[in-house]
């Protein structure tokens, strides 16, 4: 009789106490979601033809440019228009930085602190954009929950910051429970402010089962009004790109 | 000893084709206490004889003794202190400073000398020709007789030997010049002082009592009267 | 000869009108040298006050490779003073502050700037860096609830005012972004275009909780005289050891104070060329003179005045000239040059705009008031007219005076 009555008065005292990292009864671990969402978000190679849209408050300013992405550290961008940035070229090749002007002709290496700051303007930073798999490792991620996100079903995923130099000391996404897509990041800072939030939507499908978002919007919590919107028109993965694109020489080409 | 002498002088201007002889290896002796006059015409070199007497010139050739004592070699300095003391200088043209008081261009007279008590002297030697109560009048709040009379105690506020005065009465009406005339005969005879003059005024060559003629750079007389002329203004 | 003195003083007069005429170039030269000297001297000295009062303090401790230009302060290095470095600090200056320099972007509604931050101690600082000149609107901030002093031209330019309730958003000492929502207490307008532009006051329990490090970035020394800068930079320097740098007044202004050697060699120039124009006008009223008082100085030389006695007249009468003229000149200009001292011209409009915020710069000019310039604007007055009148004179000298006796 008494082994009825404490069989599930033990097993959830077990369940409490050997609660498995991130896991909650019934929900994936973070580790397997974020997983997911590398498979999805991270490439090998990839190009892209997109549009960016910064919004000011102010003012609004459009611009659209092709990327080449190889990794998660290697990019090359050439802005496209408005005819006074057309030609405009930027190639980043791990922890360093260039962009190319055509109007002066010259190149400049971008130092650190511009790393951090959005690119154009926009309210999007190069560190902004840290791959699933390096969020892994720098951050203590568990899944607290489900939600709703634009009709969706999600997953809600919260993360601190292991290290005290990471840029967000705190980052909660909402995980697409059937895309593996996060459809809203908050990026968080220290004192508990939010900074930045991030929503990614018109998910499509690619080859190989990839799944991508065509619009991307970044929305910056302090400053009323900022706004910055990507909209990618081509997106290509697992493309064979020329070595030459990530080299100086074609930054620097006329 | 005489109060001035002149050797073989000779004064030359120019060179060559344009050379000029003011006056021609000349010889004179001037005594203390004269009342002497040269006389000529234009170009008869008196003017240039007088300036060699004064000192203002130095010849070309000869010397020049003024109280015994050569004047060649000088230094400009010491040819402007020898002026200073010993020789008082008439002009025509009064020559006063326009800018000075009557008494302040006497007084100047004192300073450049390097004397003091210039102010009273000053003031005595206007007193002297007469004219007390003008000491504060500037040359042009003055006649021209008065300005002359100015000049006569400038040049003769230092006791000076020697006074040189050219063409002293030709600026001044008749009746003023006989009255400076007179003022200058009464000092030479009250203080024995040299009086040279250089003139056209008949009136003064009658008042001198040497008379010495001129001609194209030579003497040509040299009259000593015998007796005093009559008073100026007297036996007209 | 005085009675030359009053001679010549009494030609001078004479001829009033010209005389006049002929020194105004030199009254002229003077009072821009008097004036010039006063106001360069005074833009320099509010280059000095500047950065003395401002960020520099007479001597500045620093983390060694600390950036030099443009707004980039980072908090990567935060400094621990040493003890012997203490000791130094106890015994030779007469104050010394924590500052921590951080840079933050301030947000307010819908717009932001990028700010430098000054991290100060609301009670020691002003022991440093003294707030004479300063216009606050609302109040200097005491403590981490009332918020930070904004800069009056940042604050223009976000179009905010005391009491506004802003964000600052910075980096922590590691590295990570944080955000604090903070009211304005005040805006402070300091006369230092390199702090009312993009600075703010942050009080040092405020920037603690922002870099998440008590610990400052700075420490700004006051010294008995600005003197003793050079002495105890030298004493600070291996008292603190590797990892620190020590910067005085001097070095901090040194750029900007070489750009004033050259206004002064322009006004110097400027000056110049009055004074010789002025030096041809004496030269020619002396010569004039001369030649209209011809017969005035045969006569003077026929009474016992020597060659040398008619030069010194002349030199007189160029040199009263020149007295006369450069105290004129002398006087105008420092008059000028006392008012100004005491009426500083506001310059806020000329070198604001796009001066970098990194200038130290003051935005009212006081000018520099020293009676002791006076003297050698008129020194070389009198020098200048004596120089040209020497010529003129000496030809006068040179007279011969049997002619000029009987001049017309």
């Amino acid at each position: 009789m008494r082994a009825v009555l404490l069989a599930p008065l033990l097993a959830l005292l077990a369940s409490l106490w050997a609660a498995p990292p991130a896991r909650a009864a019934g929900l994936p671990t973070a580790e397997a979601i974020l997983s997911k969402i590398d498979a999805n978000l991270v490439y090998e190679t990839r190009t892209a033809t997109m549009t960016m849209t910064v919004e000011s408050g102010k003012r609004t300013r459009s611009y659209s440019m092709v990327s080449y992405g190889r990794g998660e550290s290697d990019s090359a961008m050439e802005y496209l228009s408005p005819a006074r940035d057309k030609g405009t070229r930027m190639l980043k090749l791990g922890e360093e930085m260039w962009t190319y002007l055509p109007s002066i002709d010259r190149t400049q290496k971008i130092s650190g602190h511009m790393l951090r700051q959005g690119m154009m303007g926009s309210d999007v930073s190069y560190e902004d954009m840290l791959s699933a798999s390096a969020l892994r490792e720098r951050y203590d991620a568990k899944v607290t929950g489900e939600d709703v996100v634009d009709g969706r079903p999600v997953w809600k995923l919260e993360m601190t910051a292991r290290d005290p130099s990471l840029t967000y000391p705190k980052r909660v996404s909402w995980i697409d429970q059937e895309l593996y897509i996060p459809l809203k990041q908050e990026l968080y800072a220290l004192s508990g402010m939010l900074l930045k939030t991030w929503t990614m939507s018109e998910i499509r499908e690619y080859p190989g089962g990839r799944r991508f978002p065509a619009r991307m919007e970044i929305a910056d919590a302090l400053k009323k009004g900022s706004r910055t919107v990507i909209v990618f028109t081509e997106l290509k993965f697992g493309v064979d790109l020329v070595e030459e694109v990530f080299s100086m020489r074609w930054l620097e080409r006329k | 000893m005489p109060i001035c002498e002149l050797r073989g002088v000779s004064r030359t201007y120019g060179s060559g084709p344009a050379k000029v002889h003011a006056v021609r290896e000349i010889d004179l002796v001037i005594e203390a206490g004269e009342f002497t006059v040269f006389v000529g015409p234009s170009g008869s070199g008196k003017t240039t004889l007088l300036n060699m007497v004064g000192c203002l010139d130095q010849p070309s050739e000869g010397e020049v003794l003024i109280e015994g004592r050569p004047t060649a070699g000088l230094s400009d300095r010491a040819l402007a202190h020898l002026r200073a003391e010993r020789i008082g200088f008439i002009f025509q043209a009064f020559n006063l400073i326009p800018v000075l008081t009557a008494v302040e261009n006497v007084e100047l007279a004192v300073q450049l000398g390097g004397g003091g008590d210039g102010r009273a002297r000053a003031r005595q030697a206007l007193a002297e020709v007469g004219l007390t109560g003008l000491e504060g009048r500037r040359p042009n709040q003055l006649s021209g007789g008065q300005q002359q009379r100015v000049a006569i105690a400038r040049a003769l506020v230092r006791k000076p030997a020697l006074v040189i005065a050219d063409e002293p009465t030709a600026n001044l009406d008749s009746a003023n010049g006989a009255q400076v005339l007179e003022l200058m005969r009464e000092l030479n005879e009250k203080h024995g002082t040299t009086f040279i003059f250089s003139t056209h005024d008949a009136m003064v060559m009658e008042h001198a009592r040497r008379t010495v003629f001129l001609h194209d750079g030579r003497i040509a007389r040299d009259e000593v009267r015998a007796a005093p002329a009559p008073r100026a203004g007297e036996g007209r | 000869m005085s009675f030359l003195l009053r001679l010549a003083l009494r030609n001078l007069v004479r001829n009033a009108r010209r005389t006049v005429l002929s020194t105004s170039a030199i009254v002229v030269g003077v009072f821009y040298l008097v004036l010039g000297q006063a106001m360069v001297g005074g833009v320099e000295e509010g280059i000095v006050r500047s950065a003395e009062d401002g960020l520099t303090g007479h001597v500045l401790i620093r983390a060694a490779d600390y950036p030099d230009e443009g707004l980039s302060h980072p908090v990567d290095v935060l400094l621990d003073l040493p003890e012997p470095a203490r000791a130094v600090l106890q015994e030779r200056a007469r104050a010394s502050v924590p500052r921590t320099l951080f840079v933050a972007t301030l947000v307010a509604g819908a717009d932001s700037l990028r700010l430098r931050g000054i991290g100060f101690d609301p009670v020691e600082d002003v022991k440093v860096f003294p707030r004479e000149t300063w216009k606050v609107d609302g109040k200097v901030p005491a403590t981490a609830e009332d918020g930070v002093l904004l800069g009056a031209g940042a604050a223009a330019m976000l179009g905010i005012g005391p009491g506004t309730r802003v964000v600052l958003q910075t980096r922590t000492h590691a590295g990570a972004l944080n955000a604090l929502e903070v009211p304005v207490s005040g805006i402070v307008s300091t006369g230092n275009i390199a702090i009312d532009q993009v600075s703010a006051y942050v009080p040092h329990a405020l920037v603690a909780g922002l870099i998440a490090d008590p610990r400052p970035s700075h420490f700004g020394v006051r010294l008995a005289h600005r003197d003793e800068a050079p002495a105890v930079a030298a004493a600070l320097a291996p008292a603190l050891g590797d990892g620190f740098e020590v910067v005085t007044w001097e070095e901090e202004t040194r750029e900007l104070l070489r750009m004033q050697k050259i206004r002064r060699r322009a006004l110097d120039a400027f000056v110049g060329v009055l004074l010789l124009m002025s030096s041809f006008g004496i030269a020619n009223t002396i010569l004039m003179a001369a030649h209209e008082r011809v017969r005035e100085i045969g006569t003077l030389r026929a009474m016992g005045l020597s060659r040398r006695g008619v030069l010194a007249l002349f030199l007189m009468e160029g040199g009263l000239m020149g007295v006369v003229s450069g105290l004129l000149g002398a006087g105008l200009g420092g008059a000028g040059a006392w008012w100004f001292s005491v009426h500083p011209l506001d310059l806020s409009e000329m070198g604001a705009k796009g001066m970098g915020g990194n200038i130290q710069f003051s935005t009212w000019l006081y000018a520099r008031f020293d009676p002791a310039m006076l003297v050698a604007p008129v020194l070389i007055s009198v020098a200048v007219a004596l120089l040209a009148s020497a010529w003129p004179a000496r030809s006068a000298s040179r007279m011969a005076p049997a002619e000029a006796v009987r001049a017309a």
